[in-house]
C-alpha cells in the first residue's frame, strides 16, 4: 500500500541527531524520538515498551544498541528487535532521508499494548 | 483477606494477605515472583492494578508514585494492603515460586551495637529470633514503630543460617528514622524487618571477574559480595576491580576490610579512591598506600577501567544519579544487561 504524502514529516538535518542519543520532536501534536543507528536513522514511541519510561530521557545508546536505563531493556536500533532481558520489540516508524533531511511518516501514533488497555478490557 | 494475583498470561495465584500488610510482602513471602526493586514506594518497579476501592489508595508523595494512573487502579504494591478480598493484575510472567532465592518473610528485629564509622554514617548489628538464608547483595527492610514505611538496608557481611546481620545507616536530612537514630542517642531499637530482598546478587558459580562501582554508603551490598568472594577464595581465580567514590576523605569507611582484601589477593583485586571534593595532598594515612584519584566515582572508572570487560558481571551500589552516569561506560564496554546488577533506591 502506498503511503499518503501528507503523512511525511521533516524532523531534521541528520547532523542534528549525535551518535549516542535520542532526540525528541512532535509532528502533528504526537511526540516520537528519533535515534541513530548502524544502518540510518530510526524514529519511535517516546516511552518504553516495558514501564513508559521516557526514553529521551532513560535512553542510552552504545554500539547500535538502544538501553533503558531503568532496567535495562535493550534494542537493536537497525530493526527494532529486543534483546536480553527486553520481552517487546521497538515499534518503529518509516523513516527516508531527502537532501540530508530526515523525515519521518506518521500517519497513526504508534501505541503498545499497555497504552492501549482500559478498565473494561479486563475482568476482575 | 484472600488475595488472587492474575497477570496478562491468564494465570491465577490465590494468597492470604494479612490485616494491613503490604501486599508485596504477602505475595513475596507466600513464593510469589513479583516484580520490585525498593520496596519502599521510590522506584515504581511494584506497579499493579486492582478494581478501584479494594485497595489502600497509595501515598502519592513518594517518587515511585509519579507515573501511577489512578483512574486506571493503578497502585505500588509495596505500598499498599487491601480492604477486602480481591484480584490484583501484575506485570509477572510467571506466578509460581523459581526457587532462586530463600523466601522473605517478617521479623520482629533488635537493632543495636552502633557505631560511628564516618560522619553521619553508622554500622548497627540486627538480631532476629530465627535463623535466615539470604545471598550477598540482598537487603532487608526495617520499620520503626510509629513512623510511616519502610526503609532499606543492604547486609554488609555474608553467613548462612544466621540471625545476625550487620548494616550500614546513613543519617538521612530530615529522615524521620534515622533521626530516632542520629539525633537521640539510641543505644538500641526493637522495629519490625522484612526480608532477605533484592535481585542484584553474586552466585560463585558463574565464575566471572567482578567489577564494582560504589558510592557512600552504597558500599554495603558490596561488602557483602566481597566477604562471600573472600570467604570461598573466589578472587584466588577471577578478578575483582573496586571503584569507591565519596565527597571527602573523612567519608571512606571499610578501609581496613578493602586493604585486607587487596593485599590477600593482590594480583587479582584492583582499588580505587575517588574523591569528588578533596585532592591528594590531604591524604589520609589510611588509604596513603592506595590508588586515589579526584573526581566523580564514574569519572574515575570512566578513565582507569581497561578496554577488556565485557565478560566481567558489575554491581552498582549508590545514589541513581552515579548508576545512570556509570552505566553509558558500561555498556560501551560491551557488558550485556543480563551482567549489570544493581537495585535502585531512588
Amino acid at each position: 500500500m502506498s503511503k499518503d504524502e501528507n503523512s511525511w514529516f521533516k524532523v531534521c538535518h541528520q547532523e542534528e541527531i549525535p551518535g549516542d542519543k535520542v532526540k525528541k520532536f512532535s509532528l502533528d501534536k504526537v511526540e516520537i524520538l528519533v535515534a541513530k543507528s548502524k544502518k540510518g536513522f530510526v524514529a519511535f514511541p517516546t516511552m518504553c515498551p516495558h514501564m513508559a519510561e521516557p526514553l529521551n530521557e532513560s535512553g542510552l545508546i552504545s554500539d547500535g544498541l538502544l538501553t533503558c536505563s531503568k532496567h535495562l531493556w535493550q534494542w537493536e536500533l537497525s530493526t527494532g528487535e529486543s534483546k536480553g532481558v527486553a520481552e517487546v520489540d521497538l515499534l518503529t516508524y518509516s523513516t527516508k532521508i531527502v537532501d540530508e533531511y530526515i523525515w519521518v511518516y506518521m500517519d497513526n501514533e504508534l501505541k503498545y499494548e499497555y497504552e492501549e488497555e482500559e478498565d473494561d478490557d479486563f475482568e476482575w | 483477606m484472600k488475595v488472587t494475583f492474575l497477570n496478562k498470561q491468564k494465570d491465577r495465584k490465590t494468597i492470604t494477605c494479612n490485616d494491613g500488610e503490604k501486599l508485596l510482602h504477602a505475595g513475596l513471602r507466600q513464593g510469589i515472583p513479583l516484580p520490585y526493586e525498593c520496596g519502599t514506594g521510590q522506584c515504581g518497579t511494584c506497579i499493579a492494578r486492582a478494581k478501584p476501592g479494594t485497595v489502600q489508595p497509595n501515598n502519592s508523595d513518594l517518587p515511585g508514585s509519579k507515573n501511577l494512573n489512578l483512574n486506571k487502579g493503578e497502585f505500588l504494591l509495596c505500598q499498599c494492603s487491601v480492604y477486602e478480598d480481591c484480584d490484583i493484575l501484575v506485570d509477572s510472567k510467571k506466578l509460581s515460586h523459581n526457587h532462586q532465592y530463600s523466601l522473605p518473610k517478617h521479623q520482629d528485629g533488635h537493632l543495636h551495637n552502633f557505631n560511628i564509622i564516618a560522619p553521619d554514617v553508622y554500622v548497627a548489628d540486627l538480631e532476629l529470633p530465627n535463623l535466615i538464608n539470604f545471598q550477598a547483595g540482598q537487603f532487608f527492610l526495617f520499620k520503626a514503630p510509629g513512623i510511616e514505611g519502610y526503609r532499606a538496608y543492604s547486609m554488609t557481611s555474608y553467613n548462612q543460617n544466621t540471625n545476625q546481620l550487620n548494616f550500614v545507616i546513613k543519617k538521612v536530612n530530615q529522615g524521620k528514622f534515622t533521626s530516632i537514630l542520629f539525633d537521640h542517642d539510641t543505644k538500641s531499637l526493637d522495629l519490625e524487618t522484612f526480608g532477605p530482598l533484592g535481585k542484584a546478587t553474586f552466585d560463585p558459580e558463574e565464575k566471572k571477574d567482578l567489577l564494582f562501582i560504589t558510592g557512600g554508603s552504597g558500599i554495603a551490598g558490596i561488602m557483602s559480595i566481597l566477604d562471600h568472594a573472600d570467604k570461598i577464595n573466589y578472587f584466588t581465580s577471577n578478578t575483582a576491580t573496586i571503584f569507591f567514590g565519596a565527597r571527602t576523605f573523612n567519608d571512606f569507611f571499610f578501609i581496613d576490610k578493602l586493604t585486607d582484601i587487596k593485599k590477600k589477593y593482590s594480583n587479582n583485586v584492583k582499588l580505587f579512591f575517588a574523591t569528588s571534593e578533596e585532592n591528594k595532598k590531604s591524604l589520609p594515612q589510611q588509604i596513603s598506600d592506595h590508588e586515589v584519584h579526584r573526581g566523580y566515582v564514574h569519572e574515575v572508572f570512566s578513565n582507569k577501567i581497561g578496554a577488556d570487560c565485557s565478560e566481567h558481571i558489575v554491581f552498582l551500589g549508590g545514589p541513581s544519579v552515579m548508576v545512570n552516569s556509570a552505566l553509558p561506560k558500561i555498556l560501551e564496554l560491551g557488558i550485556p544487561a543480563k551482567n549489570i546488577r544493581f537495585d535502585r533506591f531512588g
